[in-house]
């Protein structure tokens, strides 16, 4: 049953990000998003990651995503108007470029098909322990990130007031 | 005293360089003054080098003798410690041996002849003076120094001076022709540079890690059995890697003993065909003859003589192709004896390539400044079969060859400069009959190409009997590359001697008119230069054994690391 | 909720941190500094450059005391930091000293800079930033944690972004946005390594003994490419092939004094942590099939293409910022010599190589930016300058000579030191490889004359075209600057034990 979901958001996750590519407009694409937001967090359910799930939604879903959405809808042209016109720059060297990235592709699946994860002794003794925690992760959690993650978790503090200074700096010189 | 001499030839000019930069622009005759009796001091001390070199039966003559060089100055410069790989010592270490007292006696002399050369230059002279001078430096230390480091430096610093010479005050196409002569020359040197970095990991100074290693006390004098204990438990292998003290020294790197065990340049590795010694080796040979030039690598040579000034060329041609010569007999030759015995036929059809191709291509230049490049490049293709030969005659001979080749390629770029001067055309169909108009400067261009063409009593003549002597009595080349070589000598003859006809025989005329009146005999000056010169290759077309005195007995060395 | 246990660990944990806070006093001062340089611009908008920059420079000078304090007090056991994030190594720490002196010198040149003078960007942002990428670099000199080697990395490059488009023109912004484009590429690929890792071996820690044996036991090839991949961001900041794709453009529409920054202090950060990531994989033995393959293999196939790439590609640049960029690239492989070398020998070259690199950059963007006050950046407009300002031209001409790597400067000796240790790990290993490496990077010297040669060659070579040019004005600043860069330049290479003594004991 579990792997059945499994593969269900899995498959979810790759169909709605290929189309997110694919597709030419910009609200399609975030409605797309949206979805792939959504399987990556009942990814994060299905292993027990419950906290993390639930911070996926209300972050990247509530959060993130809909200011996404005002701001296209903002913006842009109204949906059934016609999508913008053609990139200005050819796509060159197509075929190559897909060559690489199936062999790429081919490549990290081996990879992991041979890391064989699954049989790892930490991962193994992990599962085992997995039984003895109560439901919830969050202690866990909450006790890791002021200590063992204290300084991780205040550097992406100041990481976050650079990427403030900057996305200001650079909206409000736009000449 | 005496200990310092071969220091104030290196540092003397260091700092009249740094008066020269320190005076005001507008002291043209300062500067002038300065370099003249700078470089004349330089002749002098190589000189006064020349008479006090001791030559004695007995006594070792230098080579890999660390006591048998004379002039001596040895003083630790670096030293670092590599960790686990031992330490690194660079000494400053000068000494004259009979490879390299000519050369250095040819050094002052021709950075003499280049200075009153120099007295016509008119544009930018405290930069011209003052890179002279780090040029004379530079040349002088190259020849001096024994530790591999010192001598790259200076080998690497003369590139830059030579650079701006030709790139700032030479003739129409400067630009190509410095850019041409360095990116050359550099490539030379950094295959210098790979066999460097090989050597001197693989080497270790006996004396300096007898005290590292404790077998020697601070105090105590190091003495053979000493040597020979460090040299014995380096070839263990129980000498402790940190213990190990790799050295620079050229003299190190040719004692067999103090190769590390393991090292892939160890003599006695093996005997594969291609082993990392043979490639080594050929990246030295290649490094320096490319500098000497060989006929593949020689493009530079022309380019870079046509296109310098006066001084600049008799400078180029006088005494840094010798660097090539040189650094082939103390570097690759010295420290690859079995190298050099089982590639002694390739060296040689090299030399006989350059003999060759260089006398053809002189016969066909219709510049005469290209004739004279040319030129050059056949005569130190002998260079290049003498040392190849291995034989005493073959090395005397060539070592005798650079150094009157030194003396009249100088003599033939000033001759080249004394008409480019007056006409500022250099074609050799421009002139004819020029005995008419000028017969002093004809009756020394006559020494000069004669000299040049080997006629006996000159002393281009000793120097190539010398060394086709050596390459027919030699075990190590074939026959038949001696017989071609001969052949040079029949095409220098065919080119001097037409290149005399048709330019100073016959009834006078010049292309432009205008011109007859502005070719006036020699000044005073260059009566000096062209004299001087024309004296020294007579001298010693005479009396060669004023060279072969004091060479012969660091060749019989020199000869001797070829039958261990 | 937590047994009894559990939090007597807790707080032994806590009390940890705690005396862990002690070892990053100079990061806090940083990261305070650059909050405060914040705040006095929301209070006092408009300060004059002059004023921040003595604000920032003393900042940076109370961190320089509190580095140097550290380098005293320094006791090899006070080595894990915050519960295995950060080791503090004498090695770090002097590197620290580095990096402060690489913002000082970027304080200094974009105060000089005419241009950035003219565009009057927010300076107090612009050193703010620099603070921030400066407490990104002491973390990451520090880093032994795969997420905190991350994290400060992109401390650094969040912060480079910006800083990139400080022209704010089009050209700025193109750079910059291809910056941050390949920039979220590498990350994006490097965290992905990472997660492979941390598969493998079940810690992020690299020091970490769990972390070697993981590692050992996974499969060669996976092992080799998680590596590879995880080292993505890190070849990002040093501009190592395949991820250099960014350096030109950025290096021609940002400002110089970024631009030296960037060549320099996050290179040098950069390398620094692959030094130790590469000493870490270079334990093992990778097994594809039957044939045994090492990590340096990578790493030296790696430097041998980035230093053709860069040398050659540096041959047609016309412009004095791309050449330089394309030099970064070639010095970037040199730099990835001594990692493959990965002896005692190549850790104390590597430094020396750094130490020297970041004066030979500054030294060279001093005087490039200097020239732009009567030329573009292009290296024609040179002409005759060198004959009209001799010391200026000197300079140029010692800069490219240690860039190039020939005697007499320290560019020499530490191209001499890292093909040395290449050399001798050549010799106990065997492998053709090394070989291979060490002769294309020796003769690539020959191509990186001749682009290094043409800005003397303009200086000298060429007339002065008439009517001159504006007026090129050369302050006693400039002079003192540059002496004091390029002098040690020359200096190290007649007396080498002097640094390399010191740099011997950064164990």
């Amino acid at each position: 049953m579990v792997l059945l979901l499994f593969y269900f958001f899995c498959f979810l996750i790759v169909v709605s990000a290929f189309l997110m590519l694919l597709t030419r407009h910009i609200l399609y694409a975030a409605f797309l998003l949206l979805l792939t937001f959504l399987g990556i967090a009942a990814l994060y359910a299905l292993v027990g990651a419950d906290f993390l799930a639930v911070s996926q939604v209300v972050i990247y879903v509530g959060g993130v995503l809909v200011l996404l959405l005002f701001g296209i809808m903002l913006t842009h042209q109204p949906v059934g108007g016609q999508p913008s016109a053609a990139p200005q720059t050819e796509s060159r060297n197509l075929w190559w470029g897909a060559l690489t990235g199936i062999g790429f592709f081919a490549l990290l699946a081996q990879v992991i098909y041979k890391a064989d994860f699954t049989s790892k002794a930490w991962i193994v003794s992990a599962e085992s322990q997995k039984r003895l925690l109560n439901n919830s992760s969050i202690p866990h959690l909450g006790a890791n990130l002021m200590t063992h993650y204290l300084l991780p978790f205040e550097i992406i503090a100041i990481l976050l007031l650079v990427a403030l200074v900057g996305a200001t700096l650079l909206a409000s010189r736009k000449s | 005293m005496q200990n310092y001499l071969l220091s104030i030839l290196i540092f003397l000019p260091l700092g009249a360089m740094v008066g020269i930069l320190c005076l005001p622009n507008s002291q043209k005759k300062t500067f002038k003054i300065i370099t003249l009796l700078v470089t004349g001091l330089q002749l002098l001390v190589s000189l006064v080098i020349y008479a006090t070199y001791a030559v004695s039966k007995g006594s070792p003559a230098g080579v890999y003798h660390t006591s048998g060089f004379q002039f001596a100055e040895r003083v630790e410069w670096i030293r670092l410690d590599l960790g686990n790989l031992g330490q690194l010592s660079i000494d400053y270490w000068l000494g004259v041996d009979g490879l390299n007292v000519m050369l250095v006696v040819l050094t002052g002399l021709v950075m003499f002849v280049g200075a009153i050369a120099s007295w016509q230059i008119q544009t930018k002279v405290k930069g011209y003076f003052a890179l002279y001078l780090l040029l004379s430096s530079s040349l002088m230390g190259c020849f001096v120094a024994l530790d591999f480091f010192l001598f790259y430096l200076f080998f690497e610093f003369m590139l830059l001076p030579m650079y701006f010479l030709i790139g700032i005050w030479g003739g129409e196409r400067r630009e190509y022709a410095s850019i041409k002569f360095f990116i050359y020359t550099l490539f030379g040197s950094l295959l210098i540079l790979i066999a460097m970095i090989a050597l001197y990991l693989s080497v270790i100074d006996p004396h300096k890690t007898a005290r590292q290693a404790g077998l020697a006390e601070k105090s105590q004098v190091i003495d053979n059995q000493i040597l020979t204990k460090t040299q014995d438990k380096l070839a263990e292998g129980t000498l402790p890697a940190n213990n190990r003290v790799h050295t620079f020294g050229l003299p190190m790197m040719m004692d067999k003993a103090n190769y590390l065990p393991n090292a892939s340049l160890q003599p006695n590795s093996g005997s594969e065909t291609w082993t990392m010694r043979a490639l080594i080796f050929w990246a030295l040979l290649l490094g320096f003859a490319i500098k000497l030039p060989i006929v593949p690598f020689h493009t530079w040579l022309p380019d870079a003589h046509v296109e310098a000034p006066t001084p600049v060329s008799v400078v180029l041609a006088g005494v840094l192709l010798k660097i090539g010569g040189y650094g082939i007999l103390r570097i690759a030759y010295s420290i690859f004896p079995d190298m050099a015995i089982e590639y002694a036929s390739w060296v040689a059809s090299l030399g006989v390539l350059a003999i060759i191709y260089g006398a053809l291509n002189a016969l066909a230049m219709a510049d005469l400044k290209k004739m004279v490049a040319y030129s050059s490049v056949s005569h130190m293709g002998f260079v290049l079969l003498g040392v190849a030969s291995l034989t005493a005659e073959g090395v005397n001979g060539a070592i005798f060859q650079m150094f009157s080749h030194g003396i009249l390629s100088a003599m033939l770029f000033i001759i080249v400069g004394v008409l480019y001067d007056r006409t500022h055309d250099r074609q050799i169909e421009h002139y004819r009959g020029l005995s008419q108009a000028m017969p002093y400067f004809t009756g020394l261009v006559m020494i000069a190409f004669f000299a040049s063409l080997g006629l006996p009593g000159f002393s281009g003549f000793i120097g190539e009997v010398f060394t086709l002597l050596g390459s027919f009595k030699s075990t190590k080349i074939a026959i038949g590359i001696s017989v071609v070589a001969v052949g040079g000598i029949v095409l220098g003859a065919a080119y001097f001697l037409w290149t005399l006809q048709r330019m100073f025989l016959g009834k006078f005329w010049v292309k432009d008119a205008q011109w007859k009146t502005q070719l006036h005999d020699l000044y005073p000056a260059e009566w000096l230069m062209l004299g001087g010169l024309a004296a020294a290759t007579l001298v010693f077309g005479l009396f060669p054994s004023l060279v072969f005195n004091l060479t012969s007995q660091s060749v019989e060395v020199f000869l001797g690391l070829f039958v261990k | 909720m937590f047994s009894k246990n559990l939090v007597s660990e807790l707080s032994n944990q806590l009390n940890q941190i705690l005396d862990s806070l002690v070892w990053v006093y100079p990061e806090l001062v940083l990261a305070g500094w650059f909050l405060g340089i914040l705040l006095l611009d929301l209070v006092w908008r408009n300060l004059p450059y002059r004023i921040l920059a003595g604000i920032t420079g003393l900042g940076l000078g109370l961190t320089a005391v509190l580095v140097y304090r550290q380098f005293v007090d320094f006791q090899p056991l006070s080595g894990n930091l915050f519960l295995g994030m950060l080791q503090l190594s004498p090695a770090a720490i002097y590197f620290k000293f580095i990096f402060l002196l690489c913002i000082a010198c970027t304080v200094l040149l974009a105060g000089r800079s005419r241009l950035f003078r003219r565009t009057k960007p927010p300076y107090a942002e612009f050193l703010a930033l620099l603070l921030a990428m400066g407490l990104g670099l002491h973390l990451l000199a520090m880093s032994v944690n795969l997420l905190m080697i991350y994290l400060s990395l992109e401390v650094v490059s969040l912060s480079s972004y910006i800083l990139a488009a400080f022209h704010f023109n089009q050209k700025a912004s193109e750079g910059s946005i291809k910056y941050l484009l390949f920039g979220a590429f590498s990350s994006g690929v490097m965290l992905y390594g990472m997660s492979l890792l941390y598969g493998f071996c079940g810690t992020l820690q690299i020091t970490d003994n769990q972390f070697v044996t993981g590692l050992a036991q996974a499969d060669g090839m996976a092992v080799l490419v998680a590596g590879f991949l995880a080292m993505a961001g890190l070849l990002f900041k040093i501009s190592a092939l395949p991820f250099h794709l960014w350096t030109p453009d950025v290096y021609q529409a940002s400002p110089t004094a970024v631009v030296a920054f960037f060549a320099t202090a996050p290179k040098i950060a950069g390398v620094l942590v692959l030094w130790q990531f590469s000493q870490v994989l270079g334990k093992i033995d990778f097994w594809l099939g039957n044939v045994k393959v090492e990590w340096t293999d990578l790493l030296a196939v790696l430097a041998i293409l980035t230093i053709i790439f860069g040398n050659f590609s540096a041959l047609w640049q016309t412009q004095a910022k791309r050449m330089l960029a394309y030099s970064a690239i070639a010095h970037a492989g040199f730099l990835l010599i001594p990692l493959v070398a990965a002896n005692e020998l190549g850790r104390q070259s590597l430094f020396f190589y750094l130490t020297v690199y970041v004066l030979m950059n500054f030294g060279a963007f001093w005087l490039v930016e200097l020239m732009s006050q009567v030329a573009d950046y292009q290296i024609k407009s040179y002409e005759g300058w060198g004959n009209a300002y001799p010391i200026l031209g000197l300079g140029f001409l010692v800069v490219m000579i240690a860039l190039t790597g020939l005697p007499p400067t320290a560019g020499f000796t530490a191209k001499l030191l890292i093909f040395s240790a290449l050399w001798e790990a050549y010799q106990s290993s065997q492998n053709q490889l090394l070989l291979v490496l060490w002769v294309v990077g020796l003769l690539n010297t020959v191509v990186a004359l001749y682009y290094y040669l043409k800005i003397p060659f303009y200086l000298f070579l060429r007339p002065l075209p008439t009517p001159p040019n504006p007026i090129l004005t050369v302050r006693k600043l400039d002079y003192a600057w540059l002496i004091l860069l390029i002098f040690p330049l020359i200096f190290w290479f007649f007396k080498t034990d002097w640094l390399m003594a010191m740099l011997k004991m950064l164990v």
